[in-house]
């Protein structure tokens, strides 16, 4: 029934310019709904006004150059320091991993690929960027082996298989603004956007409406989770 | 006495080891079911880790910021309370 199948899938929400702290407590209240209320999984797309995040691990010598006016917040993520700004569009995903079709487990790990797969798809049918994962590490790149740059990052946090924080895709950020922290723990990633990519390639980039963006790449996102099993 | 071992979780196939990140209980506290044992890490994963019942810790065998492997030995807790007539 056409009804059915357009009613399935992990639904998007946009949530447009938001403070940090905001942000986690409306993903907060939504891990609620989906923990108590098996309310269904869903993408939060949003931008974030200057923030800099460490996951728990984070040591301080990673954060020793980060101007007085940008704030700094722990977050109950994996992962180390992070920026998020104007002309990044993070996504929060509060999905339930154990809602997965078949006999398939719930596992973080295939959901981590997942999310690295449907950015990496937006990447190339939208924007022609060919990106990939590395061996070991966690998030999305682009350009050769030899000099990688990173466009997207990724940290999530699972309590009760129920997935919180999410991923930050470059848009059009101030690249510059990654240098105040070591990015993710790797002093040698070089930081890049969809725009700096677009620019390296000869091609002008003509930025969308940031909902406009955040649909394009909730569509190719819904359709690697659902290739997963990660289906509502 | 039932004493249980907390082990590091296996969040996916693919994981064989993780890091502990942090304690949210000290040796000799009490817990309830649902309460935050333990935070650990795993490929940019966080995953917190809830008792699954009534206890007291006893032991914590693993240190922050170490790697223990999955089915490794995290912390010794005994199961609370220990009333009512034991079967045998």
């Amino acid at each position: 029934m056409p009804g059915v199948l357009f009613m399935t899938g992990i639904h998007p929400e946009y949530w447009g310019m938001i403070s940090y702290s905001d942000a986690m407590a409306r993903m907060d209240q939504a891990w609620r709904l989906a923990h108590e209320h098996g309310a269904p999984g869903a993408i939060f797309y949003l931008e974030h006004e200057e923030v800099i995040t460490c996951g728990r691990a984070t040591p301080p010598s990673h954060l020793h150059r980060i101007p007085h006016d940008l704030p700094v917040h722990e977050a109950p993520r994996g992962g180390l320091a992070t920026y998020h700004g104007p002309g990044q569009l993070a996504g929060y995903c509060v999905i339930d991993l154990k809602r997965r079709a078949g006999p398939m487990k719930p596992d973080i790990h295939e959901f981590i690929r997942a999310i690295e797969e449907g950015i990496s798809r937006f990447l190339v049918v939208q924007h022609q960027i060919s990106c990939y994962s590395r061996e070991g590490l966690t998030g999305v790149w682009t350009g050769s082996a030899e000099s990688p740059r990173k466009i997207a990052s990724i940290g999530i946090s699972v309590r009760r298989w129920i997935t919180t924080h999410g991923f930050a895709l470059n848009v059009e950020p101030d690249l510059a603004r990654f240098e105040c922290i070591v990015p993710c723990g790797n002093s040698k990633d070089e930081m890049t956007s969809i725009r700096r990519e677009c620019e390296l390639a000869g091609r002008q980039y003509d930025r969308l409406p940031q909902n406009l963006i955040a649909a394009q790449l909730h569509e190719c996102m819904k359709a690697a989770l659902a290739e997963k099993g990660w289906l509502e | 006495m039932s004493s249980v071992n907390i082990t590091m979780p296996k969040l996916g196939e693919a994981m064989t080891e993780g890091i502990l990140l942090r304690w949210h209980v000290n040796e000799g506290d009490a817990f309830h079911e649902g309460d935050i044992l333990a935070e650990i890490e795993a490929d940019k994963a966080n995953m917190e880790i809830e008792a699954q019942f009534d206890g007291v810790v006893m032991k914590l065998c693993a240190a922050p910021g170490g790697a223990a492997p999955v089915d490794g030995l995290l912390a010794i807790v005994r199961r609370e309370p220990e009333t009512g007539v034991e079967p045998g």
